[in-house]
């Protein structure tokens, strides 16, 4: 678990750098920054994407890494994990559909979390990379005071937030039918 | 945790009397490991002024952008200032700053915490304002102080601890929720004592290990979020030796010399992990449900 650890403290925007010098400097193997529409040209665009979506990725697959370490070891304490074992089921079994099943639940909250936070959060990788987004448009109206602007882009944000846990509680029925609303 | 059945076995028969959590915590690899990267990284600090080869603030365009060698140990940077000397520097800023807001933010989480869980008539106008202060991400709720206020040391520190206090008084607020219905509480009231007797005798203590626990990771966030302003351009004055400020420096001449970015990057990480070795240890102590393997 250490490597994750390191990943969630190293810094993204020092790893975008990094990783800019190493794949666009030294090797050439992909663009040091900019952007493409993807629909106008979705070679361009992947290639594009793939430094700022590894960047930005990096700390939060290693939080996600971690709560699904601890989700899984609680589970695997309780009762109806013994019961599995004790009437024979397989290791593989006991792991994947009695333990991770029970455990997928925090994680995809979390899951849903990262996924709103990165849509207005990617503020400083978005600047890193010259990617013309929603946080690079709140920095700058920030740094203007144009706050018609930030309200706009807290609106989308916000939306956006809730839209997503929305998906995540409908989820949460399909992921463990104890679950139910109404 | 390789060596964990080796440990309690050892504890085991040395049968020590009380296993109290500062025993514990001795014991805790964790909790050494962060402790000593943390006390080197602050001796550090400290001792900027011995142990850096040059002026950080001296500019030498004569000799800008040459790589480490044995003049500059870890090179020079567009202005030709030593990157050692500004990374020992920057140091300094980043752990006053760290330690700043995890003091600033530990006092007001107490103060609003205690205050919301224990007066139920002003929890609910406490917490929605903390809700709002959440519910923007930290970082953009931080740029927006700092762009109203402008830049400055004074200026980091305050908007962070505005930034990270929400998440402190919460987890008092509901450390405070549990213990307040506890017996020993009941039992305190039942005898007369006063509101805040009972407050800050009876259950403060109670609230210590997990503020311990966040306080940690409060001050790895505070670290980062002010390289982060520094490297935006919003945090401490450009010719302040900060972290960030180098790092954003060193993204102009990237192509030219990497080593302006890479040393501060690696000390910013070596910091966090120190203290998120030291918080995953000190929640490993103080949480005794946890301490099963």
């Amino acid at each position: 678990m250490l490597a994750s650890l390191l990943g969630v403290c190293v810094p993204g925007f020092w790893l975008s750098l990094n990783f800019i010098y190493l794949f666009a400097v030294r090797l050439g193997w992909l663009p040091a920054a900019g952007y493409a529409s993807i629909l106008a040209d979705p070679v361009a665009a992947l290639r594009y994407m793939v430094l700022p979506a590894v960047s930005l990725g990096f700390n939060q697959s290693a939080l996600i890494a971690r709560i699904s370490r601890s989700c899984m070891l609680e589970a695997l304490q309780q009762d109806y994990i013994r019961t599995a074992r004790a009437k024979g089921v397989s290791q593989r079994s006991v792991m994947w559909v009695h333990a991770f099943r029970n455990a997928l639940v925090p994680v995809v909250t979390v899951v849903g979390i990262t996924m709103a936070i990165l849509i207005g959060g990617a503020v400083v990788t978005e600047i890193v990379f010259n990617i013309p987004g929603l946080g690079r448009l709140i920095i700058s109206a920030v740094l203007r005071r144009d706050y018609p602007v930030v309200q706009g882009v807290i609106l989308v944000t916000a939306t956006a937030y809730v839209l997503i846990n929305l998906m995540v509680d409908v989820l949460y029925v399909f992921i463990d039918p104890r679950i139910r609303y109404g | 945790m390789a060596d964990g059945a080796a440990t309690t076995a050892v504890a085991a028969a040395e049968a020590p009397a009380r296993p109290t959590w500062r025993r514990h915590a001795v014991r805790n690899r964790n909790i050494a490991v962060g402790a000593s990267i943390l006390a080197v990284v602050i001796l550090a600090a400290l001792l900027a002024n011995v142990i850096s080869t040059h002026d950080p603030r001296r500019l030498n365009p004569a000799q800008r952008l040459k790589a480490p060698s044995a003049a500059n140990f870890l090179g020079t940077d567009e202005f030709g200032r030593d990157v050692y000397s500004l990374v020992l520097h920057g140091a300094r800023v980043s752990l006053l700053v760290g330690a700043t807001t995890m003091i600033l933010t530990s006092l007001w989480g107490i103060v609003i915490g205690l205050i919301a869980g224990y007066y139920r008539r002003v929890d609910m106008a406490l917490m929605r304002i903390m809700d709002g202060l959440m519910a923007f991400p930290a970082i953009l709720l931080a740029i927006a102080l700092m762009a109203a206020r402008g830049p400055g040391i004074g200026n980091v520190i305050f908007a962070l601890s505005v930034v990270y206090t929400p998440r402190t008084a919460m987890l008092i607020r509901s450390t405070v929720l549990t213990l307040r219905e506890l017996d020993y509480v009941q039992a305190a009231r039942a005898l007369g004592r006063r509101d805040l007797a009972i407050a800050f005798r009876h259950i403060l203590p109670n609230c210590v290990g997990p503020l311990l626990v966040q306080a940690s990771f409060i001050f790895a966030y505070a670290i980062l979020a002010e390289a982060i302003l520094g490297f935006l351009g919003v945090g401490v004055p450009p010719y302040v030796p900060s972290w960030g400020n180098v790092i954003a420096s060193g993204k102009n001449v990237i192509r030219e010399a990497f080593w302006v970015s890479l040393f501060p990057g690696l000390a910013l990480t070596v910091s966090g992990l120190s203290l998120n070795l030291l918080g995953d240890g000190l929640r490993d102590v103080l949480d005794p449900r946890l301490r099963v393997q």
